[in-house]
């Protein structure tokens, strides 16, 4: 794990060093020199936030569901659906978005349909039961210490979840966005198959975009040598300072919740 | 006699194993009567079957009728007549065994039960929780850190807010498990002391482990066996001094 932080660390400062105009410029071109990643930044900036926003409020709401709002019944069913995402290869889910979700936004809102938005809707199914774990492992431990006390204080079960469960989750109901997060900004496959892998600043969510992660699986499928191996290290060193980041913070959350 | 609670062929299972059976009793309107046995007698489910709350734990099944008499008049509180189990457990307040407050600060453990009644209002929520603290002994104690974490108070201090916490909702029943099973001799004393003072003011139902503590505080004993009631007597029944000790004991 050392060997590779260095590693990737020592050659991204290299190539920034030797050509940082070059880097960190908006263009990508290699026939013309120019390696600029910045729009790939951008690009996984914002589909893994995006994505991990849209995870997290329907994580919120399905653990909500299967603690209190939902029927016993339909809250096992969720509960198990979950438990089954998480199995699913992540190929799955870009092959079945390919033909099932991106006809539906090209008909539906225009455009190619491989776009931030379609990307943005994929990532959030794929990291919903990680973060529904998360705070499923939160209630159920809170509840279970609360659930008797509530109930002989005439709270109903609704209001043990809202009143005493959420409040009491608070730490790591944030910290599971930050999982979330960090699951997102470090996936390949669904960005690479799903959202059109145009470089430049995506504004619009129907815009297609690349991200970092995406950059660095086409540039080394493909060949090309020299700076633009400069620029996938550079692009490496960033998503390993990013979710390397995610992961101290998330652990700080949970370490002071334990308190 | 003047009865708070008139108990008709109460059974209570749990996937299916039955933890008490076809229990009929009647349990004084005044003073504080007290259950005895061992563990696994059924004290317990017996206790919260009185407020229902053997119903939010799985594999719940029970039978028979509950009469408590509630707001001037007696209801079967597994009826259609009865009041919601939301209201009914306001009414019928329960302490546990372990200090349970919640996992918030000690003016919330209050005023967060108390917020809920409808038609509750905020300065008189604050003015009843300043008078049970007052009751329980703890106002001084806890006056200027009132929104600290409950958790950081000590056990003793912890059972008296969850007393304190009851007594807020202004219950016409008290039903008490063991409620200074978890406390060293000093805090045990603390609560048998306010225990005392409440005894005419509500009717108690309370579980105790020891046979010295039942005999200092109740006025009226139940024995239970395996799920059924063994024996029971008044404590003008009772022998005087050591050999009613001896009598309960070998009733155990």
């Amino acid at each position: 794990m050392a060997a590779l932080f260095v590693f990737i660390t020592v050659y991204a400062l290299d190539g920034l060093i030797k050509s940082p105009a070059s880097l960190l410029g908006s263009i990508w071109n290699p026939e013309g020199k120019e390696f600029g990643i910045l729009p790939m930044i951008w690009a996984s900036a914002i589909l893994s936030l995006s994505a991990s926003v849209i995870g997290w409020v329907f994580a919120l709401g399905c653990s909500c569901f299967i603690h209190g709002y939902g029927s016993k019944r339909l809250a096992r069913i969720l509960s198990n659906v979950l438990r089954i995402m998480t199995a699913i290869p992540t190929v799955v889910y870009g092959f079945a978005s390919v033909f099932l979700l991106v006809p539906l936004i090209r008909n539906g809102f225009g455009g190619s349909g491989f776009s931030w938005l379609t990307a943005s809707i994929v990532l959030s199914l794929m990291i919903l039961p990680t973060m529904v774990l998360a705070m499923d492992s939160a209630f159920r431990t809170i509840e279970s210490e609360t659930e008797i006390t509530s109930a002989a204080l005439g709270l109903t079960k609704e209001q043990n979840l809202a009143l005493v469960v959420l409040p009491t989750s608070k730490k790591w109901i944030l910290s599971s966005a930050l999982l979330g997060f960090g699951r997102a900004s470090g996936d390949t496959l669904i960005p690479t198959m799903l959202a059109g892998n145009a470089v430049q600043y995506a504004i619009s969510p129907l815009d297609a975009m690349r991200t970092l992660t995406a950059h660095i699986g086409l540039v080394l499928s493909s060949d090309v040598g020299g700076t633009a191996y400069y620029s996938l290290f550079v692009a490496g060193g960033i998503l390993l300072f990013v979710s390397v980041t995610a992961n101290i913070i998330f652990r700080m959350i949970r370490g002071r919740s334990h308190e | 006699m003047q009865y708070c609670a008139k108990i008709k062929d109460l059974s209570v299972s749990f996937h299916g194993r039955k933890a008490i059976s076809n229990i009929s009793t009647e349990l004084p309107s005044c003073g504080i009567t007290v259950l005895l046995g061992r563990s696994g007698s059924g004290k317990t489910t017996f206790l919260r079957s009185l407020n229902r709350l053997n119903e939010i734990i799985e594999g719940y099944e029970g039978s028979g009728n509950v009469n408590l008499f509630l707001g001037g008049r007696s209801r079967d509180i597994y009826s259609d007549d009865a009041p919601e189990p939301t209201e009914l457990r306001r009414r019928v307040g329960m302490v546990f065994q372990t200090p349970n407050p919640l996992p918030m600060s000690i003016r919330r453990n209050i005023i967060l039960p108390l917020s809920l009644i409808p038609g509750s209002k905020k300065t008189e929520n604050e003015e009843r929780m300043e008078s049970v603290l007052k009751t329980t002994g703890l106002w001084d104690e806890v006056k200027d850190r009132l929104d600290t974490p409950a958790g950081r108070l000590s056990g003793g201090q912890q059972q008296r807010l969850c007393l304190a916490r009851i007594l807020a909702l202004e219950p016409e029943i008290l039903l008490l498990d063991e409620p200074t099973a978890s406390l060293d001799r000093r805090a045990s004393e603390v609560i048998e002391k306010h225990l005392l003072s409440l005894k005419n003011k509500y009717c108690i139902v309370m579980i105790s482990h020891s046979v010295r503590q039942a005999l200092k505080l109740g006025s009226h004993f139940i024995f239970l066996r395996g799920g059924n009631i063994v024996a029971s007597f008044s404590k003008g029944e009772l022998p005087e001094g050591k050999e009613a000790e001896n009598l309960f004991n070998d009733l155990l």
